[in-house]
């Protein structure tokens, strides 16, 4: 990443932290130039889904990058694998139900600087050509689920349509999931550095 | 509802006894429903009410996930000292996770102006015998609370509680994953959590 983890965290957190505020929770779904400048209308439902889909696709191309690094370890790489493949499915799920409403779906990053460049957008800057070891990936990855989940926290307050909602939180517990595993392989025997008691990204 | 947990004879942890963790739960419940707003969200209703009908189903299936979330403070209260080094700080974690759920259900409902209740949820959900049914049952138990929160999260009418409820939904569905790895199982079941 261009700033350190710990950065990074620390901002999310700060952002977090506002998250649930009527209006910042508006503001996180402008672009990030429009947050202090004006009011921001409440989002369509396609709006937070083609949102949704959209950090799927960073979180997915983060795990794919890892995997394409070469240097996770054994251990890691299983649990990594099968993860991607989850956020492959939740793209799919969620593409298809903003392909349902006619609406069209945003292509996923079409190389690492786009892909950065997006993260950057919902205020995390990662540098994907960086040398990083296991660690440092698990940690990448760790950084970019808490931003997702952010998202969802976000979406199911917009959401109306039932079907939609269910659909989000089954996928909001997955994100949930793998963030515990995650945290649980960077600090084995730590389970309060790996479970939250409210997982909101924050 | 009386759960009897084997004692496993290794090494149980300083200050692990059920009597301990059942004067410290009530106390802990107490000081995070004072807190309550400072946790998993800001309780404050959003600019427009809902209608009375609309609002007492709120209050009825909050209290229904209060009940469980009590449960489950009862639950890992009572097998908690029962159980081996390996898992003993991971269970003091999720107990500590669920008073927090319970506190936070607390604070939704009470500025709802709801009373939230006190009772914990009766299932029969077994008696475990050794430490490794004390995991099955904290596996019976969080799965019972993934599937209530993934139920009760589409027909909630406000978008502020849905946005609580889904973040202690996600933590509950942390437990299971750990849970499950605590019982040597996959700790992922799937794309989906369904409950």
């Amino acid at each position: 990443m261009a700033t350190s983890r710990r950065g990074l965290l620390a901002r999310a957190a700060a952002l977090g932290a506002a998250t649930l505020g009527a209006g910042a929770e508006a503001a996180l779904w402008a672009p990030a130039g429009a947050r202090a400048r004006t009011r921001v209308r409440t989002p369509s439902e396609g709006q937070v889904l083609g949102r949704l889909v959209e950090v799927e696709q960073l979180l997915l191309f983060s795990y794919q990058a890892a995997l394409r690094s070469g240097v996770l370890s054994v251990a890691s790489r299983a649990p990594v694998a099968q993860i991607a493949g989850y956020e492959r499915e939740h793209v799919r799920a969620l593409g298809a139900r903003l392909a349902a409403m006619a609406l069209p779906v945003p292509p996923p990053p079409a190389d690492a600087r786009a892909a950065a460049a997006s993260l950057a957008v919902h205020h995390a800057h990662v540098d994907f050509e960086r040398h990083r070891d296991d660690r440092g990936w698990l940690g990448l990855l760790l950084d970019v689920e808490l931003l997702v989940q952010r998202n969802y926290h976000v979406a199911l307050g917009y959401l109306q349509d039932p079907t939609l909602l269910a659909l989000c939180a089954q996928i909001y517990a997955s994100e949930g999931q793998h963030s515990a595993l995650l945290g649980l392989r960077l600090h084995p025997g730590k389970p309060k550095l790996a479970i939250d008691p409210f997982v909101n990204g924050n | 509802m009386s759960r009897g947990v084997e004692v496993d004879t290794a090494d149980p942890p300083p200050g692990s006894s059920r009597r301990a963790l059942l004067a410290a739960a009530p106390a802990a419940l107490a000081a995070s429903a004072l807190a309550v707003a400072g946790c998993g969200a800001d309780a404050r209703p959003r600019g427009h009410r809902l209608a009375p009908a609309a609002a007492q189903q709120e209050l009825a299936a909050l209290n229904r996930l209060r009940s469980i979330e009590l449960l489950a403070v009862e639950v890992y209260t009572a097998a908690i000292p029962r159980l081996s080094r390996r898992f003993y700080w991971t269970a003091r974690q999720l107990l500590a996770d669920e008073v927090a759920h319970a506190a936070e259900l607390y604070g939704l409902i009470h500025h709802r102006g709801g009373t939230p209740t006190a009772a914990a949820a009766r299932y029969d959900l077994g008696i475990p015998r050794t430490p490794r049914q004390a995991l099955e049952l904290f596996s019976t138990l969080e799965h019972l609370q993934v599937s209530s929160y993934l139920r009760a999260i589409p027909q909630m009418p406000s978008g502020r509680v849905r946005a609580v409820l889904g973040a202690i939904l996600a933590s509950d569905a942390q437990h299971q994953a750990v849970v499950r790895q605590g019982l040597g199982e996959a700790a992922l079941s799937g794309p989906y959590v369904t409950g």
